[in-house]
């Protein structure tokens, strides 16, 4: 089933004229825009004519002959919500994604810069904040959920413009928001080559580091030991993963999110909750021992036979050579299912 | 394959143990920064069990744990197999944190930096002898793997020293300062410091750099019978972000633990996180430290965090500041303190105006978001209104591009660049850049940033353009905002700006007085829309008019 109540925008620059350009928003952005689409992930109607865009997501990425601008947003964003008023039909969910460079304001507000941002036109970006703010006051959509995978530096003189489109008064009815940035304020955001095992991402190419992270807590590995996949198991996953990758790569990066939704509300999901993984042995022979999240045994046995083939919850597990303590960490988490231990 | 798989396939079985809590202990030895360390626990369900500053100490069930250790940049984490029953005791010794000053507990210290550093913050660089009083210390230095360090920053000059009138005190050039280099074998590191000190007066200083590719200007305030000491990293240029201020009555000691929690909450102030360790706030009411900088530092972490009932708290701290001190009245910062602790405390604003810009940018904001509401805390065309335009946010430390020796004629050349820039924009991009371009046209030379300072450029032949930013960001502004008469206010314009209401008003009268707007001719905007510009144009005039209708 479809989520035809849901939109979004998604929003990839890698050119800007006046900045260096970018390697891996355009990739970053056709990764959310899989997971907006797929039905295990945001669930969005996709295009008939073509599968992979849809009817409800504005994307705009920038190439070196063309340049996508804010009105290309507004409009997109009256139009529709104009639509959803006209038809009376509600809407649920509104997804804000944006990969580019950015500029920090506030601790709430930072200006993401499109393509003619320059020194002198300083505030050609988007305002985080009073996007936010205005989506807010319509009251349109009942959850909104804006990503943000840019630096929060900051520069005098930048805030970031408003959106053209504006409420008089606040809407009645009862909206909710994530604002989730890919770093602090006030530090940059990093994209680096990464190797992932999933198919297509191992090619050495940049990534955001903050959508890496993000794809794959929302792909369920963010998912809590019941398969239920809340926005608190996701912030909770972000904040301990992307300093992780992020160190991998010896940088510094911690998220940070701001929310008015219910971290127990359920973002998308369930996951399965047993999933199936193979864990190989380097030199088989010997008994190991495969403990639990809370150090339960699992699995005692011998690896004579090379491997094992299991069904595992979610969580941490821990293997280790019988009558030893030291041993090898492993994360159930459905988007890595093999390891190997030796 | 496939029955082997099959075969090989394990149900989970469970073996229950007892569920004993365990008990959980985890020491940061560096305790100058325990305070400013945070600790998160999370289970093996990625689940945050447990979180604090400084060590923890807390039962847990059994069970894979992993611990996040984060002091500024540094972040670790250590994973824990927890036994029920058993009792974990870990530590962490020490962080792998950089900085610009060379004291004990960064990784980043090393002899070749802590040595210079100790002996020439007690002698005059400028003539070796001994110092006493009122002195300012400038402390440089460079470390990197393949590159030996090159001194051309020094023998040009670009460093200079002005007083609180803005004449040339020193321009800091081999002479004036002590410079060691080597290499660090071991480490196959080139190092180098480089160190100026001298006593002064008590009062206001600006630390200019000007190199053709990088300028930056530092207010600086000198204490009486205060050290104030500047740190900064450098790498092929200053890296001004990594700038440190500190004070100090008995020149730099590499064992200082103050500077260590110093570096330690102008990291939090950095990131936006407002952390007073209580043991810290009780020093500072009690007037308890050894470097005031600590106290003026504790005094903005307390202002900006949620605390609203500090009024007399507040007092006390601010009082056993200006106890220890004999000028620190007049200092900017301190004036920044009264004026914040008037806001949230709701007590009457002052009247006094901003002399010189604060040292730390927190200070000078406060300064701006008040004059709103009441201008007269920024002097009308004075100098601390002029940096406004001229910030550069990239340090807690105020930082802002040097006020200008001199305008210099905008040639051909610029002015083709401005065509080639605004060739294909949008037609009120392109209006705002003729705009400013316009303006900068009509000005030249006759309308000059400041009084001319007698610092000559560090390369007079090199033409420069300022950038005149603010015109074109506010037709930029006008032409996004509505034309109601209401929604058109020149303060929210400088809020938005982050200049002063005064400098928005002057622009304003500038576009007005010089028509600029209708000056616009075909040779910027030739691709333009006739017809669009004609409406953008009145559009843009009408709500000049309408916002300087009252003033």
């Amino acid at each position: 089933m479809t989520n035809d109540l849901d939109f979004a925008v998604v929003i990839g620059v890698e050119y800007y004229q006046q900045n260096t350009p970018l390697g891996g928003p355009h990739s970053d952005t056709e990764k959310f825009m899989d997971w907006l689409l797929d039905p295990d992930g945001g669930g969005l109607p996709r295009d008939a004519a073509d599968p992979k865009s849809s009817p409800n997501v504005l994307k705009l990425l920038s190439t070196p002959t063309y340049t996508p601008r804010k009105d290309d947003l507004d409009l997109w964003l009256d139009e529709k919500m104009n639509g959803i008023v006209k038809d009376n039909q509600g809407a649920r969910r509104f997804y804000f994604y944006f990969s580019g460079h950015g500029i920090g304001v506030t601790q709430k507000n930072s200006a993401l810069l499109f393509p003619l941002w320059t020194r002198t036109n300083r505030n050609y970006a988007l305002s985080s904040e009073k996007y936010l703010d205005e989506l807010l006051k319509k009251g349109i959509f009942k959850e909104i959920y804006f990503f943000m995978d840019c630096c929060r530096n900051r520069i005098a003189g930048v805030e970031g413009l408003a959106p053209t489109w504006s409420s008089p008064l606040p809407a009645s009815g009862a909206v909710d928001y994530l604002l989730y940035y890919a770093t602090e304020f006030d530090t940059a955001a990093f994209e680096k080559p990464v190797i992932g095992q999933e198919e297509g991402l191992n090619n050495g190419l940049p990534r955001g580091l903050f959508t890496e992270v993000l794809i794959n807590g929302l792909r369920g590995a963010a998912a809590g030991r019941n398969g239920k996949l809340s926005i608190g198991n996701l912030l909770s996953y972000v904040k301990l993963k992307l300093p992780e990758l992020a160190s991998a790569h010896n940088e510094t990066q911690i998220p940070k999110a701001m929310l008015s939704l219910d971290p127990d509300h359920e973002i998308c999901g369930p996951f399965q909750k047993k999933i199936a993984v193979t864990i190989t042995f380097k030199v088989p022979g010997g008994k190991v021992i495969l403990e639990d999240a809370d150090l339960e045994i699992v699995v005692e046995e011998d690896t004579a036979v090379g491997f094992w083939n299991l069904n595992l919850s979610r969580g941490q597990y821990f293997l280790r050579a019988e009558g030893q303590q030291e041993g090898m960490k492993i994360f159930v988490d459905g988007i890595t299912n093999q390891y190997v231990y030796g | 394959m496939l029955m082997a798989l099959l075969t090989n396939m394990f149900m989970a079985k469970k073996i229950s143990k007892a569920a004993n809590p365990a008990r959980f202990s985890f020491q940061i030895q560096n305790r100058a920064l325990a305070p400013f360390t945070h600790l998160k626990l999370f289970n093996g369900y990625n689940e945050v069990v447990g979180k604090c500053y400084g060590d923890m100490d807390m039962e847990i069930p059994q069970g894979l744990y992993q611990l996040r250790i984060e002091m500024n940049d540094f972040v670790e984490d250590r994973n824990y197999r927890v036994e029920a029953g058993s009792q974990v005791n870990d530590e962490i010794i020490d962080f792998k944190l950089n900085s610009a000053i060379p004291v004990y507990g960064f990784s980043s210290t090393h002899e070749y930096f802590s040595n210079p550093a100790e002996e020439w913050s007690r002698k005059s660089s400028v003539t070796g002898l001994g110092i006493s009083g009122s002195s300012l210390f400038l402390f440089l230095s460079y470390s990197e793997e393949d590159k030996p360090f090159d001194m051309s920053f020094i023998e040009a000059g670009y460093f200079s020293l002005l007083d609180g009138n803005r004449k040339l005190k020193y321009r800091l050039r081999v002479d004036r300062v002590k410079l060691e280099t080597g290499k660090n074998e071991n480490a196959g590191v080139f190092f180098a410091s480089v160190c100026f000190t001298d006593e002064m007066s008590a009062g206001q200083y600006y630390l200019i750099y000007r190199s053709p590719d990088l300028k930056r200007e530092i207010p600086v305030y000198v204490y009486q019978d205060w050290q104030t000491q500047v740190f900064i990293r450098i790498r092929e240029f200053p890296i001004f972000a990594s700038t440190r201020i500190s004070l100090s009555r008995n020149g730099f000691m590499r064992n200082d633990e103050d500077i260590l929690q110093l570096d330690a909450m102008i990291s939090k102030l950095h990131n936006g996180m407002y952390v007073l360790p209580a043991d810290l706030m009780v020093n500072d009411v009690n007037g308890k430290w050894e470097n005031p900088m600590l106290g003026i530092m504790a005094c903005y972490m307390f202002l900006l965090s949620d605390i609203t009932d500090g009024n007399y708290l507040y007092l006390k701290m601010l009082t056993s500041l200006e106890a220890s001190i004999v000028n620190i009245h007049e200092s900017p910062d301190m004036a920044a303190l009264r004026l914040m602790g008037a806001v949230l405390f709701n007590n009457a604003i002052p009247e006094e105006p901003l002399s010189a810009p604060c040292m730390l940018a927190v200070g000078l904001n406060a300064f701006l978001k008040q004059s709103m509401a009441h201008p007269h805390l920024i002097e009308a065309d004075g100098l601390v209104e002029k940096i406004f335009p001229r910030l550069v946010k990239e340090s807690v430390y105020t930082m802002y591009e040097p006020l200008p020796q001199t305008f210099f004629v905008v040639n051909q050349k610029v002015e083709n660049t401005v065509k080639n820039i605004t060739k294909g924009i949008k037609f009120i991009d392109k209006l705002a850049k003729g705009v400013s371009w316009l303006i900068l046209k009509n000005r030249m030379p006759t309308i000059t940033g400041a009084a001319p300072m007698s610092v000559p450029s560090a390369a007079p032949q090199a033409e420069e353009v300022t950038d005149d930013w603010v015109s074109s960001s506010i037709i930029s502004q006008l032409s996004h905002i509505s034309t109601d008469p209401d929604q058109l206010d020149i303060a929210a314009i400088a809020q938005q700006l982050q200049v002063t209401t005064n400098t928005v008003k002057k622009t304003l009268g500038v576009l007005q007085e010089k028509g600029a707007i209708k000056e616009l001719g075909s040779a910027v905007l030739e691709h333009v829309d006739k017809k669009e510009l004609r409406q953008a144009v009145a559009d843009i005039s009408a709500k000049i008019d309408t916002l300087l209708k009252d003033e």
